[in-house]
């Protein structure tokens, strides 16, 4: 218009156009499909996890506790901690114990409260024969891969 | 010799009489031509007056006239004058074939360009645009699928754990392929369009425009003759170059 002519190459426009399009191509090459659901079994609240066991035992013994109207009642520990350093972050979580010495199932909270240890108490106590029970993270109803552990009074 | 003499004298008397009474006997008569079309109409008188007025006075009698304009036809025609009077007469030249031909040429030239100049560019920045919104697309996918992984590391509920595994991450998996194939089929799309039109461009820009070359008008040119006034005279010709 001004009476100058354009001297740019024309390649210049075609060729930033290719480079781009490679760019693009290069970028979606990159992308890659390998998520797989059946290779994920590190979260311990997964109920396919593979990994180490996530609760350990910490002993079995009894303690007596008052109860009112009722007086002085022994009764079984059993402790055992969550090896929360497995878990991939950090959460809040229950543990569903079901005793299979009587086939109840209970929800168990931390004790204390924010931290790893959890007790599960047996009224009637048994000497001399192991206690086993089944343990599995939980939350929401719902609860992660069992792991059983037994100890002895 | 006087005898001789009045003989003479009455001869001349004689022809002078006839020739004036031939001369009172021609009058003339008027033309009006209505020529379409209007304005670029000419036209040669008895083959040797080129002219383009509307209205002409010719001695009564018949007139040889050669119309023509621009891109259209020759008419070669003979109107008889009526002495004193008016005439109208209407002329419509038609379209001469080659002009016609030439609009034909024209009209497939226009279109070649169209097609080869306007549409593949269209096509190709459609394509590009598709292209770009599947590989947005694609990105989210990917993306998707990295926040179930995210999701799956961060989740502490079984229930969740094992709906993103069934369900959540085995249907963004399949957006991904679809998204990656879509962005593989635009790209690809994308690719060959701008090719073809790169190569239709060129194509199209090597194609030069149809030149008309109005023969009628040279035979038009070449039927001028122009009298001098030795009773000689000359052909006009006309020569059409085409300049651009």
């Amino acid at each position: 218009m001004d009476g100058r002519l354009d001297h740019s190459h024309p390649m210049n426009g075609r060729s930033q156009y290719l480079l781009s399009l490679g760019a693009m191509l290069l970028m979606s090459a990159c992308y890659k499909d390998d998520l797989d659901p059946a290779q994920l079994t590190n979260n311990p609240f997964d109920p396919e996890y593979v990994g180490e066991n996530v609760f350990v035992s910490e002993g079995t013994y009894t303690e007596t506790v008052f109860v009112p109207q009722i007086g002085n009642v022994l009764r079984q520990v059993i402790a055992f901690r969550v090896r929360s350093e497995l878990f991939l972050s950090d959460v809040t979580y229950s543990v569903r114990v079901h005793d299979l010495e009587n086939d109840q199932t209970i929800l168990l909270d931390a004790d204390p409260p924010g931290g790893d240890s959890f007790k599960y108490y047996k009224q009637n106590l048994v000497i001399g024969t192991p206690v086993c029970l089944e343990l599995r993270l939980s939350n929401n109803l719902s609860a992660a891969r069992a792991e059983e552990i037994c100890v002895t009074l | 010799m006087r005898q001789a003499l009045r003989i003479e004298r009455m001869i001349v008397v004689g022809w002078m009489a006839i020739l004036t009474i031939s001369a009172a006997a021609q009058t003339t008569g008027q033309l009006r031509l209505l020529m379409e079309p209007a304005g670029t109409t000419s036209y040669l008188l008895d083959g040797k007056h080129r002219m383009a007025q509307r209205e002409v006075s010719l001695l009564e009698g018949p007139h040889r006239f050669v119309f023509w304009a621009p891109e259209r036809r020759m008419l070669d025609t003979t109107i008889i004058v009526p002495g004193g009077g008016i005439r109208d007469i209407r002329i419509s030249l038609r379209y001469s074939e080659e002009y016609i031909e030439h609009l034909s040429r024209m009209k497939s030239y226009a279109s070649m360009q169209r097609w080869g100049r306007v549409v593949p560019p269209i096509v190709a920045g459609a394509a590009g645009v598709w292209a770009l919104v599947s590989y947005l697309d694609y990105s989210a996918a990917h993306k998707d699928l990295v926040d179930l992984e995210d999701a799956y590391r961060t989740s502490a509920d079984p229930a969740g754990i094992n709906r993103l595994k069934d369900v959540e991450i085995p249907a963004a998996k399949d957006d991904f392929q679809k998204a990656r194939t879509q962005t593989y089929l635009a790209t690809g799309l994308f690719v060959v369009s701008a090719g073809a039109a790169y190569y239709l461009r060129r194509k199209t820009s090597a194609t030069k425009a149809p030149v008309f070359e109005d023969k009628e008008k040279v035979r038009f040119d070449g039927l001028a003759w122009t009298p001098d006034i030795r009773g000689g005279g000359s052909w006009t010709a006309g020569l059409t170059i085409p300049i651009r």
